[in-house]
């Protein structure tokens, strides 16, 4: 298996390096429009900005990469040098699987380590950043959120968003493998993969739309006092763990049982309608 | 040791292979022989488990195919299969990292022998050093089956000599192999087995030295292939010109 994920990773390398090198000329931007205060912060403004753009643009990298890798190999002859190695469609999956979830991984770190990096820098820059500190920190006080719920509610919410992004991903998956199968030689079989895509996609969010979702299930704390004041403005405080778990639980038992079915259901295609 | 039996192959409506009835025994060089269309990629990628039967089944010593055979069966494609990325070296390293059969000492004797630079981008090359570098991976992993697909393939006469006289120096250590091509009289003295492939069916098999005692291997190919109204001009192009011959069969599917 770490053989065939180094492969992964060395098909992938260049890209990667390509993403690196953008991000490390983003936050050069950034350090020098932070450091020099040209323009009066112009600079570090728009370095800010596009390194959050920047952040999204990684994920759909990862994940299109991902996909477009292993269409394009479905249908090119290097795809021999891994189905003719002594390993089970499953292995060779679930190291596609797997090195798109770490490279997700890796730079969803790196720009969570970027981000509180330059965030702590422009304050303290600013001179601010106690102000600040203790001012997020009333804010959240007069709301009645704890930081125990915020943590609760962040780790919830990690979990949730890095099951469905790799559902998205397991399900792109299953419908190229789906459209090659079934449209090997046609040169149309990439309108058929978006076609399974939206269609199994469509299936998916019926079967989430049963469970609670958000809306329905947030509801105020029962903080007294300060936490009225929330209720008094009409804002939503964060959600108990029982929320959580109400909203949470069942779309990421969803997710999961997706990207269960979609792995075996890739590696059971491959297995038994291969043609490469 | 390999077992095909009954084995059918289905592109929509059209066969691949039909019917395909075949035991490859141990220690035996098969000549897998037929025009383009006849079958012989998809039989060979069916034994190297990169297609799937419609029907039937390979068994490899009693297993059918799949990851466990794949250790033991080496293939060498027609066209070339490598990442942009790869040098010569890399895709030695590749082997080795995955077979355990791969000799990477014996690999780099054979690149010296056949004047390759392990250096080299195998993008770059051209398709005859191509040919040789897929020739340099299967020859180096001691498979129980070696199996060749069009080795001599876009390959300029200077290099089929060097391509053969590899094939032959593996073929005296005594290891099964399977080489599927059109250029019969070149391969002719070095087979002992032969199977004509038409129209995805085995038109022909049997022992070369026993098929041949009536007739040349040349002449059995073709009076299966050459169209029946037209055998007087088939012969003559096949005398005169046997690379161009070669050329119109290449890419067989």
């Amino acid at each position: 298996m770490l053989k065939l994920l180094k492969y992964e990773f060395r098909k992938g390398l260049t890209s990667i390096l390509v993403m690196l090198a953008i991000t490390a000329a983003l936050e050069g931007y950034f350090l020098y429009g932070l450091f020099s205060w040209a323009d009066d912060g112009v600079h570090t403004a728009i370095a800010g900005m596009m390194l959050l753009f920047m952040t999204l643009a990684v994920y759909v990298f990862v994940l299109v990469r991902g996909v477009t890798s292993y269409s394009g190999e479905l249908k090119s002859r290097s795809a021999y040098l891994i189905f003719m190695t002594p390993h089970s469609t499953r292995k060779i999956i679930a190291s596609k699987f797997l090195f798109t979830f770490v490279l997700g991984v890796l730079f969803g770190g790196l720009y969570i380590g970027l981000g509180v990096v330059d965030v702590g820098l422009l304050l303290r820059e600013l001179g601010e950043l106690e102000e600040f500190i203790e001012m997020f920190r009333e804010a959240m006080q007069e709301l009645g959120i704890r930081v125990d719920q915020i943590a609760m509610a962040a780790v919830f919410t990690v979990i949730y968003m890095v099951l469905s992004l790799l559902s998205f991903f397991a399900v792109a998956y299953l419908a190229v493998t789906l459209s090659h199968t079934l449209f090997r030689d046609k040169s149309w079989r990439w309108v058929m993969a978006i076609l399974f895509y939206f269609m199994i996609n469509y299936g998916i969010g019926l079967i989430n739309s049963i469970f609670p979702t958000a809306y329905m299930s947030m509801r105020f704390t029962e903080a007294p006092g300060v936490g009225n004041l929330a209720e008094a403005y009409g804002i939503q405080t964060a959600p108990t763990f029982k929320d959580l778990l109400i909203l949470v639980v069942p779309q990421a038992l969803v997710s999961l049982a997706t990207i269960i079915a979609s792995f075996f259901g890739c590696a059971w295609m491959l297995d038994k309608k291969v043609s490469l | 040791m390999l077992e095909i039996r009954k084995v059918t192959r289905k592109f929509g409506a059209k066969y691949g292979v039909r019917d395909a009835e075949l035991t490859i025994e141990p220690g035996h060089t098969y000549a897998l022989l037929g025009p383009n269309g006849s079958g012989k990629t998809t039989l060979m990628k069916m034994i190297a488990g990169l297609m799937m039967p419609t029907s039937g089944e390979i068994l490899l010593d009693g297993v059918k195919i799949g990851p466990k055979t794949k250790a033991k069966i080496a293939y060498m494609p027609t066209e070339s299969y490598f990442y942009n990325y790869m040098t010569i070296m890399d895709a030695g390293r590749y082997y080795r990292d995955f077979f355990r059969d791969f000799s990477m000492a014996r690999y780099q004797e054979i690149l010296q022998r056949m004047d390759l630079n392990p250096k080299d981008k195998i993008a770059k090359l051209s398709s005859g050093m191509n040919a040789k570098v897929r020739l340099a991976l299967t020859l180096s992993r001691d498979a129980e089956l070696l199996m060749f697909d069009e080795p001599l393939n876009g390959v300029d006469i200077l290099t089929r000599t060097q391509v053969i006289n590899e094939i032959i120096r593996f073929r005296a250590q005594g290891r099964s192999m399977i080489i599927s091509t059109h250029l019969v009289e070149e391969m002719d003295e070095y087979i002992d087995r032969v199977v004509f492939m038409k129209h995805g069916e085995v038109a022909l098999q049997g022992i070369r030295s026993e098929l041949t005692q009536e007739k040349s291997l040349t002449e059995l190919y073709l009076e299966l292939y050459a169209p029946p109204a037209e055998p007087a001009a088939a012969v003559a192009v096949s005398a005169a010109a046997p690379a161009a011959v070669a050329e119109e069969v290449a890419g067989d599917a």
